[in-house]
């Protein structure tokens, strides 16, 4: 008994790698035109998603384009260590904390009032314009979005100074004034999307059964009422997860917008950690400091992301994974 | 019953009586939405009245909303502009193979992924979906793109933007719920995978592509932080929104030849909106179906498996 007992504990290594090379094989062969199909995908990942996250090592690398990513000296935490250490640190992270938080605190509500809003218009042809109108700017490209924004904040041909003016006012240089970068940045956002965001609560209002509404109606409870008592609890699923999520994304202010926007004069508010990343890596060509900065940027939202995931579980038992 | 439904029904289409309280609430809610349908709209009628006005009315400052005259004189003059057609098509081209190439790849990956019987199904699927948490940031990406060989080349725009994994689970989704009786019969019939594939699947998955397809175009479309980046030394490369960067926000002069003189002086901020026009105008063509795609993404993103 206790022979055999001890020879299985011992033969199966050397077995096991054969059954499981045997089964890979008769597996690879039945999936062949599968692996095929997938392949050049695969490839396509490896290249463009996994190399260069590999390529994050020359955060702790000094680059050298001569010695390439492997031969290049290592460094340690020095980049990091650096970007810690400089003003600009607190700098970005205060700017891109303000800038979200300024965003979720005014463009949050705002769809969920909009939605609930066109959700009790009743002509179809107004609703559905109303609708179709609120999601074009989604769909504008930022180089558009920030041109146009030059233009109508021009201090001496934008047609917003021109109403200053007229109301009496002195005109003002909005892109030039540090204080006005956020509320310029977060408005043209909340102008952006607040149509598109709208679309979930919108599903999640039609979802509602009518029947809830007419109990309500039943028993004498006005519009306002309905909304308050039938509406909103309704939606508080989808509000609660929406919010969470965008937790998740508390630190990815991107930079795509921001580059436009800013200049020399607004830099001190307008810089963000994703734009700063730009700014040294690219542009400076610092290429491990600023990956050192992307670095910690991304890990950072991955903390986040896991974090809000976690919260979404727990709280509405709704997760992205 | 019959009652209680006609009831009902009275109650829904609106015909009982309103409250005071109800008809303030309606009242408030329609000129609230319209406020913002407004909202929306003014500054894309302000762009075009803007672009079709006479340009003296522009430099003075005196529309405010419908056009003050007319002339195209600066339409022409963007018309003429061989930078203009240029990074238009190469637009063109970017959207056109970039979408075709995404699309493939997102199909080539979902349709292996929906099958139950795939031995990697699991394995790979952790393998694109890694990439949404964690990715190379953007220095190394740089660094690739130099490395092999695409910098300063049409194919660092479409090549690296590839399958997005997002896209490829919400095919997978779709795929999956294809009956696999389906599958199973052309099996039986002989059918390779590719066939199957290409005869049964692709055919039935046209919701799915049409949504890819507009979520990549868009995608291309509106980019140019790639194109800035990637294709600095190419100027007949570039696509039409760095050719928009460089007018609008770095205030580059359109026309040229006759920069410096008085015409060109007054025209030059027509041209601005004129450029907007332009570029605006192909999307909001599409735009019934942009519109119409992009919620059925949506939809279909947000059925879970």
């Amino acid at each position: 008994m206790k022979e055999i007992v001890r020879k299985k504990e011992k033969q199966p290594f050397g077995k096991r790698i054969r059954l499981w090379g045997k089964r890979l094989l008769k597996n690879i062969k039945r999936d062949k035109a599968l692996l095929l199909i997938i392949l050049p995908v695969v490839l396509h990942y490896l290249v463009f998603v996994y190399y260069p996250m590999y390529g994050n090592i020359i955060a702790f690398k000094k680059y050298s384009a001569v010695k390439g990513i492997m031969g290049s000296e290592w460094m340690g935490l020095r980049y990091f260590k650096q970007f810690f250490n400089s003003p600009y640190f607190t700098r970005v992270l205060r700017n891109t904390l303000l800038i979200s938080v300024y965003s979720i605190l005014w463009g949050f509500p705002i769809p969920i009032l909009f939605a609930l809003m066109t959700n009790d218009l009743k002509h179809g042809v107004y609703k559905r314009v109303v609708q179709a109108v609120s999601y074009i700017p989604y769909f504008i490209s930022t180089v558009i979005i920030c041109g146009m924004l030059v233009n109508f904040l021009s201090p001496s041909s934008g047609i917003v100074n021109s109403v200053i003016q007229a109301l009496g006012g002195e005109p003002i240089n909005f892109l030039m004034e540090p204080k006005w970068f956020r509320t310029v940045f977060i408005a043209s956002g909340i102008w952006q999307g607040f149509g598109w965001s709208a679309i979930v609560y919108l599903a999640a209002l039609t979802g509602v059964s009518q029947e809830l509404y007419e109990a309500a109606r039943v028993d004498g409870a006005s519009k306002l009422q309905q909304v308050i008592h039938v509406s909103i609890p309704c939606i508080l699923p989808t509000v609660i997860v929406t919010f969470i999520m965008q937790i998740g994304t508390l630190m990815s202010v991107g930079y795509e917008k921001i580059i436009l926007l800013y200049n020399p004069v607004t830099l001190d508010v307008a810089d963000v950690i994703s734009s700063y990343t730009y700014r040294t890596g690219l542009v400076e060509g610092n290429y491990s400091f600023g990956s050192a900065v992307g670095l910690f940027n991304s890990a950072i939202n991955l903390i986040l992301v896991i974090f809000a995931n976690r919260l979404s579980r727990k709280i509405s038992e709704v997760s992205l994974w | 019953m019959v009652t209680g439904k006609k009831k009902t029904e009275q109650f829904r289409r609106g015909h009982h009586r309103m409250s005071m309280g109800d008809r303030i609430f309606t009242t408030v809610n329609y000129v609230f939405c319209f406020l913002a349908a407004c909202i929306t709209l003014y500054p894309l009628i302000y762009v075009f009245s803007m672009s079709i006005s006479a340009p003296e009315a522009v430099i003075s400052n005196l529309v405010t909303l419908l056009p003050k005259g007319f002339s195209l004189k600066a339409y022409e003059m963007v018309f003429r502009n061989k930078e203009v057609w240029r990074s238009y098509y190469n637009t063109i081209w970017y959207t056109v193979v970039g979408t075709a190439i995404s699309t493939t790849l997102t199909m080539m990956a979902a349709y292996p992924l929906s099958r139950r019987q795939f031995f990697l199904r699991r394995q790979l699927s952790f393998f694109f979906t890694l990439s949404m948490f964690f990715s190379g940031t953007l220095v190394p990406m740089y660094l690739l793109i130099n490395r092999i060989g695409l910098y300063n080349t049409r194919w660092a725009i479409v090549l690296p933007t590839g399958a997005a994994a997002y896209y490829i689970i919400m095919a997978r989704t779709f795929l999956s719920s294809i009956p696999d009786s389906l599958y199973e019969s052309a099996r039986i019939d002989g059918a390779t995978e590719w066939t199957i594939l290409r005869k049964i699947f692709i055919p039935l998955s046209m919701p799915i592509m049409s949504v890819l397809i507009i979520y990549y175009a868009v995608h291309q479309w509106n980019g140019y932080f790639n194109a800035m980046i990637y294709l600095p030394g190419r100027k007949d490369l570039q696509p039409l929104q760095v050719f928009l960067m460089k007018i609008l926000i770095n205030n580059e002069s359109v026309g040229g030849e006759v920069t410096g003189s008085a015409t060109m002086s007054m025209i030059s901020l027509q041209l601005k909106y004129v450029v907007i026009v332009v570029a605006l105008v192909p999307i909001l063509c599409v735009y019934p179906f942009l519109q119409k795609y992009f919620i059925k993404g949506m939809m279909i993103g947000a059925v879970k498996e």
